[in-house]
């Protein structure tokens, strides 16, 4: 027998909070069971993990670092520009290394949400973005000449 | 004139290692740019205000940041009502954040292409010449950054691409 994958759980909501829980849910195209469903698994990963936030994005929502406009993702590209070096990384951004770190423990526990994320960026190349934004030009600094 | 706001991602040694190397130049660090107030703010409301300072949006995200533009101008610029200071978004695979010489480099090559340039809605890709550099004995590799510099002594080093 298959094991189910989701639990239905009924939950009594204030009335005002219902209409903002619809309205959120209207604002995202969410149905409200959807919308709540997002939030409590937004609110047990704040719980259980540091440092994170969560931020409405032209992408959609993004898991990110507190005090900081940089999602997780982001973290994570600069991590792999660094060769995985978290120390690296913080002396780069001028942050401690806890919140590195914390950044790096989200992503091992959702590589798949990180990873496709990253690959979305990688995506849009100059061609995508010309697609997008048509007044896009490329800029190659020139070569010098040896002096 | 240039004015660049520099994105979080960025490491704050750029704006630094750009001031010294282009002079009268004006950059920001995210990070210091407004008392650091937009950092934990939606992106939307640091572009506008960066879009109302005439500052040139420098950034290696292009997930989020194009399709916002892209909305700007299907609803709010149709109308004449919207315009921004200009977006750099910078290619991560010829100009890797880490490496911070590279990127000041190339910056400022940009920043004296386009000294006359009107950056309004303006949107550039910016692209390495090579996934090195060459420096002035003609050894190849990525400078180390300059950290600290006692007064007197010149810029970044001077480099050539291959």
């Amino acid at each position: 027998m298959k094991e189910a994958t989701s639990i239905v759980v009924s939950m009594r909501l204030p009335l005002d909070s219902g209409k903002r829980l619809r309205r959120l849910a209207n604002r995202h195209g969410w149905t409200p069971s959807d919308a709540s469903a997002r939030l409590v698994e937004e609110g047990l990963r704040r719980t259980e993990f540091a440092f994170i936030d969560f931020r409405d994005t032209p992408a959609g929502r993004q898991a990110c670092i507190q005090a900081s406009s940089l999602a997780v993702w982001e973290i994570m590209q600069l991590v792999r520009g660094y060769q995985g070096s978290v120390p690296a990384v913080a002396k780069h951004l001028g942050w401690p290394l806890v919140k590195v770190q914390a950044a790096v423990y989200y992503a091992e526990a959702f590589p798949k949400e990180i990873n496709e994320t990253m690959a979305d960026n990688d995506a849009m190349d100059l061609g995508a973005l010309k697609h997008m934004l048509p007044q896009t030009v490329e800029f190659v600094p020139k070569r010098q000449t040896n002096r | 004139m240039l004015k660049l706001l520099l994105s979080e991602r960025i490491s704050p040694n750029v704006a630094s290692g750009l001031r010294r190397r282009a002079r009268g130049i004006v950059v920001h660090a995210l990070a210091e740019w407004e008392g650091g107030n937009y950092l934990a703010r939606e992106e939307v409301s640091c572009l506008k205000e960066a879009a109302r300072q005439r500052l040139t949006f420098v950034t290696y995200d292009r997930l989020t940041i194009p399709p916002l533009l892209k909305a700007w101008a299907d609803e709010e610029c149709a109308s004449g009502e919207c315009s921004h200071g200009g977006f750099v978004f910078i290619d991560e695979k010829s100009i890797p954040p880490a490496e911070t010489a590279g990127l000041v480099l190339a910056l400022a090559m940009l920043a004296k292409e386009a000294e006359r340039w009107d950056w309004t809605d303006r949107v550039c890709f910016l692209r390495g010449g090579g996934s090195s550099f060459v420096l002035k004995d003609g050894v190849r590799g990525i400078p180390p950054f300059p950290q600290k510099q006692e007064p007197g002594e010149g810029g970044a080093p001077d480099l050539q691409y291959p």
